[in-house]
């Protein structure tokens, strides 16, 4: 028996079902809309959801560019591209302005996206009311009613506990003024970016069987009160130490040698690109 | 010179596969896939019962692959069935049809057409037998040899005989409902997701998929308490059933027609549950409900198990873990189970950082408010 | 005919583009010379090659003969015909009487609430689409506002918007062309006549 692998790995009926749930999530913005889900060649949890779409939008002529946790080389993000592009052959990119396709895990670039390109989310847990009612059939009936005192109650209790909401990454959102949606695990600094979005973002939960979008120009805000407002990570009078960028998500290191803690962009191509350019303007354009 | 990103991730993958090969390798010993087909029986029906795809070569691979790692060897079988077109649906498999290799009931000490042991372990020894080290191959011709010889006069005649239904003799005398067949098509899990509350066509496929060790572990907490479900075991049988399938754009219904593409062993359990019911609110009366087992290969343990979840189900109003479908059915599959739990082996950073971030955005409110 | 892989990819990604930018044109093509005859637009057909399968229904809406469409459309697919009430898709052929296509509109699936995506997904022939016209649209995927020219006449726009008023609920319309254009209106795009109301 010998290895034969189909463009873009799923059969042309998995594409079809996957393309009718994306047509349909592109026009209900924030609602889960269920799909069967195939089992790829990954791990379920492992990106899955957003790999699907990927496989069902990808053309020969795209480009796609595929981060975990804002790297490109991370050993995961490498893995999917691997993937892709063995059953496709397409081109890959670290530059974010050059791709068409961006499948990212738990981060949204800093460079802004543009209307001919998509972000593809990977979600782990697609059901913002999951951590307070775990039943999916509760969670549905509570989304169809628009029942969301659950949701804000979560807020308000951490506001009554510790003075403040005390969300990480996940922190849920409004779509549309519609439904209330989970951004996946991307850091509250993100959120604002969702709001009137140039590009279309899909987000996928393989495991879960869910695939959920925000169209362009659609407005997402974070769920927050009047009186404690939605704060993003704070990363105030720090820099990164090596492209000096300031205002971009930032990873917390400790160096190795002086015990000090650093701060480094933790969007790798983003910083990368900042780097050459400081450098062009140093050596001018000799060897550019 | 630009600065470059360091190709830290593509190399630390490409020397761990090596590692992976090498690990695979290092022994210098070849194991063939026929090897592995006819020595590891019980181990290609659970590969193939867990994939929900029937192809004893693929699994014998599979197996191979994956160093007899069970999830790896279902993941790797799973994937496989995604890159498969699914065209048409068999036509119903009526198991009172199967060529049975093993029936057996537990409520009934003389069941019509008999008892028929077949191949078990359950009353093997438990011990280590030492001398299987140095089996030969000429020990096992001999051995072969000298079974079908001892055999051969006792083979049956040629005259095929079915075994019915144990449950059938118990239907007539009134102690099960007669239900009507339902005929309606059943709902398909690989090209719909599972929503709630599921039918029993989804409850049922997704059971048989299950991962042996869950459903197991589900079955038995219902046994012992954790639910309500105490089946005696109607009956179990082993065998292979034939599987037709329609020509395509057919509309008549003659079963002539048919094509018939192969057949799969399955294991089926039939258990029989008492239960209470309610008549005209005052008169309660006892009956029989089935629970429904059913697996691909021999695995006698799932599809009983399989036979008590399935019962449990049918049963929501009993409030235990083991009865709440959305607990059972989502929790059972291996891919989803052993990916999601090994996922946490992916960084968090981002996330960490992000919950770092308000933790300590908490302790400063705190200090705020201690001044 | 089509290339069953990279055309529908094509055509796939016309159609996602113009269902997150309503009212934004797109044009689809097939690589492959047809040599099947069809009864209806390039674009109508491409679009039931790349989106119907043995999993959906449809339905045509039509006053004429449209039996070996039907047949057609199911042969290639598999796809299943279906009552107006149970179809995922309504075709509308071009020509078709403005009463036919309102009472189609009037008993179509619009989901319901706990599933609002179980609703009719419109295919609707028109002779011209055109960027820029009297119908002024807004809402998720376009900034402000935009405006298009269909052939539809003002009470089937009409009939829509009745139909979508109670968001979730509703229809998603991808409109085609005879010279292979498609425009999107999904039930998120709120639709005013210029000097008029909704």
């Amino acid at each position: 028996m010998l290895n034969k692998s189909h463009f873009a790995f799923l059969d042309e009926g998995s594409k079809k079902e996957i393309r009718r749930t994306i047509l349909k999530a592109v026009a209900i913005p924030g609602y889960q809309v269920p799909f069967a889900s195939r089992e790829m060649p990954i791990a379920r949890g492992w990106g899955t959801g957003g790999l699907q779409i990927t496989l069902s939008l990808i053309g020969k002529k795209d480009v796609l560019k595929v981060i975990d946790q804002g790297a490109d080389e991370s050993v995961n993000a490498v893995n999917i591209k691997k993937l892709v592009q063995l059953t496709t052959g397409v081109e890959l990119t670290e530059q974010t302005k050059t791709a068409t396709l961006i499948q990212s895990r738990h981060r949204i670039p800093e460079v802004p996206l543009t209307d001919d390109q998509i972000l593809i989310l990977q979600v782990p847990e697609p059901e913002p009311l999951r951590a307070y009612e775990a039943k999916k059939s509760v969670t549905k009936l509570l989304h169809s009613e628009q029942e969301y005192s659950g949701a804000w109650l979560m807020l308000f209790e951490q506001i009554m506990k510790y003075g403040t909401i005390s969300t990480g990454a996940d922190h849920p959102v409004y779509v549309n003024d519609r439904y209330v949606m989970a951004p996946s695990p991307i850091p509250r600094f993100d959120n604002p970016k969702m709001n009137q979005s140039e590009a279309l973002i899909l987000l996928g939960a393989g495991r879960e069987k869910k695939i959920y979008a925000i169209p362009p120009y659609t407005d997402v805000a974070s769920l927050a009160f009047d009186d404690y407002l939605f704060r993003t990570e704070d990363f105030t009078d720090k820099s990164c130490h090596l492209c000096g960028a300031t205002g971009v998500f930032l990873d917390e290191l400790i160096d190795d040698h002086t015990q000090q803690k650093l701060f480094q962009c933790n969007d790798t191509s983003f910083c990368m690109e900042r780097l050459n350019s400081t450098q062009k303007e140093e050596v001018g354009s000799i060897d550019a | 010179m630009g600065y470059v990103a360091v190709k830290g991730g593509t190399e630390a993958i490409e020397a761990s596969l090596k590692r992976l090969t090498y690990e695979r390798l290092r022994g210098r010993e070849v194991i063939e896939i026929k090897t592995i087909q006819s020595t590891m029986r019980g181990l290609i029906d659970q590969v193939m019962s867990e994939a929900s795809l029937y192809e004893p070569n693929l699994a014998a691979l599979a197996i191979k692959q994956a160093e007899g790692s069970m999830e790896e060897a279902v993941f790797l079988l799973r994937a496989h069935r995604s890159t498969l077109p699914r065209l048409y649906y068999s036509q119903t498999v009526e198991t009172d049809r199967m060529f049975v290799e093993r029936r057996i009931s537990a409520s009934f000490k003389d069941i019509p057409g008999g008892q028929l042991l077949g191949a078990t372990s359950d009353y093997t020894h438990r011990l280590l037998d030492f001398q299987l080290i140095h089996e030969t191959k000429e020990a096992i011709e001999q051995w072969l040899t000298d079974y079908e010889q001892e055999r051969s006069p006792k083979l049956p005649s040629k005259n095929l005989i079915y075994f019915s239904k144990v449950v059938d003799y118990l239907r007539e005398e009134g102690l099960f409902t007669e239900h009507e067949v339902d005929n309606t098509p059943p709902d398909d899990i690989t090209k719909k997701s599972l929503e709630f509350p599921a039918s029993r066509s989804e409850r049922l496929q997704t059971l048989t998929r299950g991962q042996t060790g869950a459903v197991t572990s589900l079955g038995y907490a219902s046994l012992r308490g954790y639910g309500q479900v105490h089946p005696t075991v109607g009956e179990v049988r082993v065998g292979m059933v034939p599987i037709y399938v329609a020509p395509p754009n057919e509309t008549t219904e003659d079963q002539e027609n048919d094509y018939y593409i192969g057949e799969v062993k399955i294991t089926e359990v039939e258990s029989f549950v008492p239960v209470t019911k309610n008549y005209n609110q005052q008169e309660n009366d006892l009956e029989f409900e089935i629970g429904y087992g059913i697996c691909f290969g021999q695995n006698e343990t799932k599809a009983i198990a399989m036979s008590i979840l399935d019962q449990c189900l049918e049963h929501p109003e009993a409030s235990f873990p083991t009865h709440d479908e959305e607990f059972v059915l989502l929790h059972i599959d291996s891919v989803e189970s052993t990916g999601f739990i090994s996922h946490l082996k992916l960084p968090h950073y981002v996330t960490f950082q992000s919950k770092l971030d308000s933790v300590r955005g908490v302790k400063q409110e705190v200090r705020k408010n201690a001044k | 005919m089509i290339d069953v892989v990279h055309d529908m990819q094509a055509v796939f990604r016309k159609l996602l583009h113009s269902m997150s930018r309503p009212g934004e044109v797109s044009t689809l093509k097939s690589t492959i010379a047809h040599t099947d005859r069809w009864s209806c637009h390039e674009a109508t057909y491409l679009t039931i090659l790349t989106l119907f399968d043995a999993e959906v229904s449809f339905h045509i809406v039509s006053n004429k003969q449209k039996k070996n469409l039907e047949k057609q459309i199911a042969e290639y697919t598999l796809a299943r015909n279906a009552p107006i009430d149970e179809a995922d898709f309504v075709i509308v052929l071009q020509g078709t009487k403005e009463q036919t296509i309102l009472e189609a509109m009037g008993t179509c699936k619009i989901g319901n609430l706990l599933d609002p995506q179980h609703a009719a997904t419109w295919i609707v022939e028109n002779e011209r689409i055109v960027q820029e016209g009297n119908l002024i649209l807004s809402g998720p995927g376009i900034q402000q506002q935009t405006t298009i020219q269909l052939d539809i006449s003002d009470s089937i726009i009409q009939a829509r918007n009745e139909r979508i008023k109670e968001f979730p609920l509703g229809i998603d319309m991808i409109l085609t062309d005879a010279k292979s254009q498609v425009l999107c209106i999904p039930r998120t795009t709120t639709i005013v006549l210029k000097g008029g109301t909704q």
